[in-house]
Order: C-alpha cells, then structure tokens, then sequence
C-alpha cells in the first residue's frame, strides 16, 4: 500500500516537471487552425431560425368583401405549405483546418488547395471563378478554378478567390425568376483587404437583386485577407458578375 | 496559429515568386441557381393628423393587411411577421429598423394615413433595415375608405416597381372559377387573391369552362342553361350573354385565340368530341382534328402557333400539341395514365396539365411543349383545371381537401402556394388578362 502511494507521487511528479519543461519552452499541443475564410459570418440564409418560424402568412378577412347575402363569402387564407428550404451545404460545412502547401509542387499549389474546396461543397447549388486582366490591358489569366493557371495571374489568382469566395458566402440571392439575371458590381481592394468604393457596374434590372449584391460585398468589405506578399499593387480592382440562373 | 499563418504566408510567397503587379483588374464570375424570397415587414400604419373613428382605425390596419397579403402572394417576397417574443428574448425594447433586421426583414414598410372626410391619405415609406438602411423611397397616396383595397393594391404595387423594376399590375387582376351552391353551378368574378366575390350568372344548372377574351371585357363559357350544351359570350360591364354556339351535342371546353378574333371549343355536332375553330359570332372557320376519339380542352400557345388539347386517342386521356392548323399532332404527357386540363403559358414555353398520380388523385404538373422537363408541382390534395396568370408567374387551380374544393395559387415552380377561397364547390378557375389602363 505505502509503496503504490509512493508510485503514485512519483508519476504526479514527473508529469508535473514534464509540463513545466514544455511551458517554459512555448511547446504546446498542436490547436485546430481555423481557416481565415471560413471564421467570417457567412449568412447565405438571411433568414434567423427563430423569424423564419413566424413567417407565416396572414390575410385577415376584408370588411367589405362580398355583397352576396345568399353566398358564402369566401374568406381568403393564406396558407403557408412552403417548407424551409434546406440550408446549402456550404453552411454546414465544418471548417477544416489548413492544409499545409508544400513548396515542392507549385503546379499543383495554384489550384488553392483552401480556395477550390468551396465550389466543390456548393456544387449544386453555384460556383464562382475568376479571371484576371491587369493594367488596362487584355486578359492574361484564365479561369482560376479547375484550370492549373499556368500563368502569374493564375497563380495570383489563388488571392481574388478567397475574396470571391467571401462574397458568394455572404450572398442571398433574393430572385426566384424563370429567366437568367445578372448584374456587376466593381470595387477596389486595398493591401489591407478593405474593400472601398463599392459600386454598381452593371445592373440587372431588378433593384433587390442588384442591391443584394452590393450588400454582399459591404458586409464582407472591412474583414477581407489583406494582400498577399508577392501582391505589391497599390490596389487591386474587382469586378463581379452576379449570375442567377433558374 | 500564428506558426501556421506564418508558414502559410512564406509558402504563398514562394508560390507566387515576387510577382508586382500594378493595378491589377480581375473579373470572377458567382453563379447560382438557388434563391430565397426577399424578406420584407410591413408595419402597422399610424395613425396620422386628424381624428378616427374606431371603424377607421379598423380600416387602417386592414390597408396594411392587404399590402402583407399583396407581398406575400407575390413570389418576390417572404413576409416577416412582428415576433414579440423574439424581441423580448433579445431584450429590445424599441421596434426600430435593427429589431426588425433581427427578425430577419431586410425592408421594412411603414405608414401613416390621416383621414379626410371619406377617404384618407397615407404617406409610405419603404427602408432597407441593414446595410446603408436607405429610404428606397417616400410616396403619399391618397384613398377613399370604400376603396381603400384598390389604393393598398396601388402601394404594393409601387414596393414591387421600386424593388424589382417593372409594374406587375397583377394585383388588378380578377378570377373566375364556378362555384356549387344548391345543385347549380355559377360563374363568380373574384379579385385575384379571392376577395370581391360577385356573381356572373344565375341561370340553367351548370355554367363552367370560362375563358378570358385577351381585352379582359369578356368571356366565353359553356351553359347548360337551355338543356344543352352551349357556348354563351358575357361581356363584364353589365353581364349580358350572347349565345355563339348551339350546336347539337356538346359546345364545350372553350379556349380563346391570342388576338381574340377565333375561339377552339369541342363541338359534338357529328357523334364525336372534336376541335373547331370558330369565330367570335359562332362561325365555323375550320375544323382542327379528325379522330374517332375524344379530343376536347384546348388551349392556344401565346404566338398562336400550337394547340395543345386532351385526347384519348391512344387509350388512355394524354396531352397533345399539334400545329394551329390541326396538323403535326404529338403527345407531350408521358407521366401517368391520365393526363387533362392543359394551360398554355403566356410566356409559351410551358404547359401546365393535371396528371392522376400513383394514388389517384390529381397534382398539377408542367412539361415543355416538346413534352420534356415534366415538373410535378403539387403535393397535397386532388388538384385540377390549372390556369396561369397573365405575367406566368403563377397558376391558379382547384384542390380537394378534406372533402372541400377550393381555389389555390402558387408559383410556377410550385412555391408559395395558398388557399383563395374557402367553404369548398370551387372549380374551372380562369385568370384574367391585365386590366386595360
């Protein structure tokens, strides 16, 4: 009995000593590392559980409907059989932690091991992609997603995704329509990742939905990654097609 | 973390070497099919400089009644209803645009009205709740009390000019649809969302099959009222009817032409159901089919190219399309065993039918008029005679529910579905074109 008490003080003890040594050296056990595009507020359902429960509905009786005395007066109700619709799956999604690039394949680096996820979990329901011009220029680069971007603006496009990819997060498409909508929204990013002179290029004709592209960007314009280091612009110039398609 | 990032943003760097570049324009492309009903609130309307008598009060909030019911029948819209509960879990006291914006509105409407003598008048404002929480816009509009349901449809349809660019004027519009009361069946003119109603007959036992002529001052219609199977034209302004088409056997299951000049109906005249062609007076100007077997319930394409119709040529009742002309006859329903009721689109690019399903009972579906895209659109009751409203956006049809058929609408992808009419004897609804202005 004396000797476990003594084998037992002995094993506290060194764990004690062993915890101690890894304090005092910054050793710490590795912590799930958050994805930056992933730790924003991404409201692609505008709707808050608890006033989507009382969306419901009503159509009170008018005072003066019917002037039939023998006819029953029929009594609209509207009658919500609409289910909520299911969340993307984007929502759902857990945030995974950061896979380490490994600088020894580059080719396949430009693909955004981070960024092309997200179209992949959102396959059903949209995508984005993106395409680089500089200066007043033509085009150089290509679609940064599903192609290998061989090209500089390729591999910088890795950057513009993640903005992309904010915003379409950050989007609730207010259109139900049997006909395709778009519209384009241009604005600056600073190298501190603040969005600014938010602005519509392009519009689509319905006010709601152009205004809700504009919303997407302002409510993700103070909290996008700052500029990479091999970005050295002053700014960089985006435009965004919004595109529904039924 | 701070490792990670770090080692994140050196691998970054070396992925991209020490590329400059200077002001660099990128265009990226989001794309989605999915949408979600703009969430809007309607508050109740204050009251105004002048005094209200309790019945004004009443009337004032039923304005802000009919401009919720407006917006939620619209498809543009989800209606964000006050949730005091809500509001004391979050311990706001104030209902201001950020309660709002926690109930999930993203505008909100607000109004006051002043009354004036018989009538009143109502300054609306219309503001985003988030964001820039601009004042989309400001307007007064003025009323009187007895048709204050006429200058709430004018408000709503002002939200949706300001909100989504274009005037629906669809809250103009009217229904008609037969309704059973003691044996007979009469024709009733209703205000879209099933408001207003009024009598168009009260004669012979069965009036049905209305349908609107493109002026919306008349419609065509099928009467037993002289113990036979007539086509009867009634004209709005005083519901006179003028007899077009008596025929022996069945004058039935009228469809007007696009321009209102022809209308295809199912006579019986020969021993078999067929389609013709006639005109306005009743004239035969064409025979359309040539089959021993049934062919009735037309319904013209928006260019007047096809007719679609129901027929049973093939064993079992089915849709089928053909050339205006009566050639070119294809089947377009391939789903079910029992197809009928087809309503052409007005945008022409789909047709609405009732299909009988797996268990018996009726749902409205739609397909291409080359027969693809089948789309099954309802899922509850017994539901028949689909008609679409003028802008195509929505379908109005009866449903048997619970031993009750009543009129339903709902969005062409079969969304937003509500009950118009209650109390059941329901059927044959008929959507009006846009009123003339």
């Amino acid at each position: 009995m004396k000797r476990d008490l003594i084998g037992s003080a002995l094993v506290h003890a060194s764990l004690f000593v062993a915890l101690g040594i890894i304090s005092s050296t910054g050793a710490s056990l590795p912590s799930p590392v958050m994805p930056e595009d992933v730790m924003m507020v991404t409201p692609v359902d505008a709707f808050p559980a608890a006033a989507a429960e009382t969306l419901v509905p009503e159509v009170s009786e008018d005072a003066v409907v019917v002037d039939l005395p023998d006819i029953p007066v029929p009594t609209p109700e509207a009658i919500p059989i609409e289910p909520r619709k299911p969340e993307p799956k984007v929502e759902k999604s857990k945030p995974k932690p950061v896979k380490k690039p490994q600088a020894k394949k580059p080719a396949q680096k430009t693909e955004s091991p981070k960024v092309a996820k997200a179209p992949d979990s959102t396959k059903k329901d949209g995508f984005y992609e993106s395409t680089l011009s500089k200066g007043a220029g033509g085009k150089t680069g290509g679609s940064l997603l599903g192609m290998s971007g061989g090209t500089p603006g390729g591999r910088a496009g890795s950057y513009p995704d993640r903005i992309t990819n904010r915003i379409y997060r950050a989007w609730t498409n207010p259109v139900i329509l049997q006909d395709e909508v778009s519209c384009s929204v241009v604005f600056r990013v600073s190298p501190a990742g603040k969005a600014t002179q938010i602005a519509l290029e392009r519009s689509s004709g319905l006010p709601a939905y152009d205004n809700s592209t504009i919303r997407a960007v302002w409510e993700v314009a103070s909290t996008l990654p700052p500029f990479p280091r091999s970005l050295k612009d002053e700014y960089i110039v985006m435009r965004i097609t919004f595109v529904y398609t039924p | 973390m701070k490792r990670t990032l770090l080692c994140t943003a050196v691998v970054i760097s070396i992925l991209h070497g020490s590329v400059a570049f200077a002001q660099t324009e990128i265009e990226t492309r989001i794309q989605t099919s999915r949408g979600y009903r703009l969430p809007v609130a309607v508050e109740s309307f204050e009251l105004g400089s002048g005094s209200a008598s309790p019945e004004m009060l009443k009337w004032i909030e039923n304005i802000a009644e009919i401009i919720r019911g407006d917006l939620a029948f619209s498809g543009y819209f989800k209606l964000v209803l006050f949730d005091s509960l809500y509001l004391r879990l979050m311990g706001k006291g104030i209902i201001d645009l950020q309660a709002w914006s926690h109930m999930g509105a993203e505008y909100l409407c607000r109004g006051r009205v002043s009354p004036r003598g018989d009538g009143f008048r109502l300054v609306l404002k219309l503001e985003a709740t988030g964001g820039s929480r601009e004042v989309v816009f400001e307007k007064s509009f003025t009323g009187l009390w007895s048709k204050r349901r006429v200058t709430a449809h004018q408000i709503s349809e002002e939200i949706i000019l300001y909100l989504w660019g274009g005037r629906t004027n669809l809250f103009q519009t009217h229904i008609v649809a037969s309704w059973k009361s003691g044996g007979k069946k009469n024709l009733y003119l209703f205000d879209y969302d099933g408001f207003n109603a009024r009598p168009l007959t009260n004669y012979g036992e069965y009036n049905m099959s209305p349908c609107w002529f493109p002026a919306g001052d008349r419609l065509v219609f099928t009467s037993n009222r002289d113990n036979n199977w007539d086509l009867w034209l009634l004209l709005l302004k005083n519901n006179s009817t003028t007899r077009i088409s008596n025929r022996p056997g069945l004058n039935i299951a009228p469809a007007v032409w696009p321009d209102g000049r022809y209308v295809v109906v199912t006579l019986s005249k020969d021993g078999n159901s067929e389609l013709y062609l006639l005109s306005e007076s009743g004239k035969i100007a064409r025979r359309l089919t040539h089959s021993p077997a049934i062919d009735t319930e037309p319904t013209v394409s928006p260019d007047g190219r096809y007719i679609a119709f129901s027929s049973d040529r093939l064993g079992s009742l089915q849709v089928y399309v053909m050339d205006s002309d009566g050639s070119n006859v294809r089947r377009v329903s391939f789903e079910g065993n029992y197809n009928a009721s087809p309503a052409w689109s007005p945008r022409g690019d789909k047709i609405a039918f009732a299909s009988r399903n797996d268990r018996g009972v009726f749902d409205i579906c739609t397909v291409l008029p080359d027969g693809t895209g089948f789309t099954r659109l309802t899922t509850r009751g017994s539901n028949e005679n689909p008609d679409w409203s003028p802008d195509g956006y929505h379908l109005v049809y009866s449903s048997e529910r619970g031993n009750q058929k009543n009129l339903y609408t709902m969005t062409f992808d079969g969304s937003n579905e509500r009950q118009i009419t209650t109390g059941g004897g329901y059927s044959n609804p008929a959507w009006s074109p846009y009123p003339r202005r």
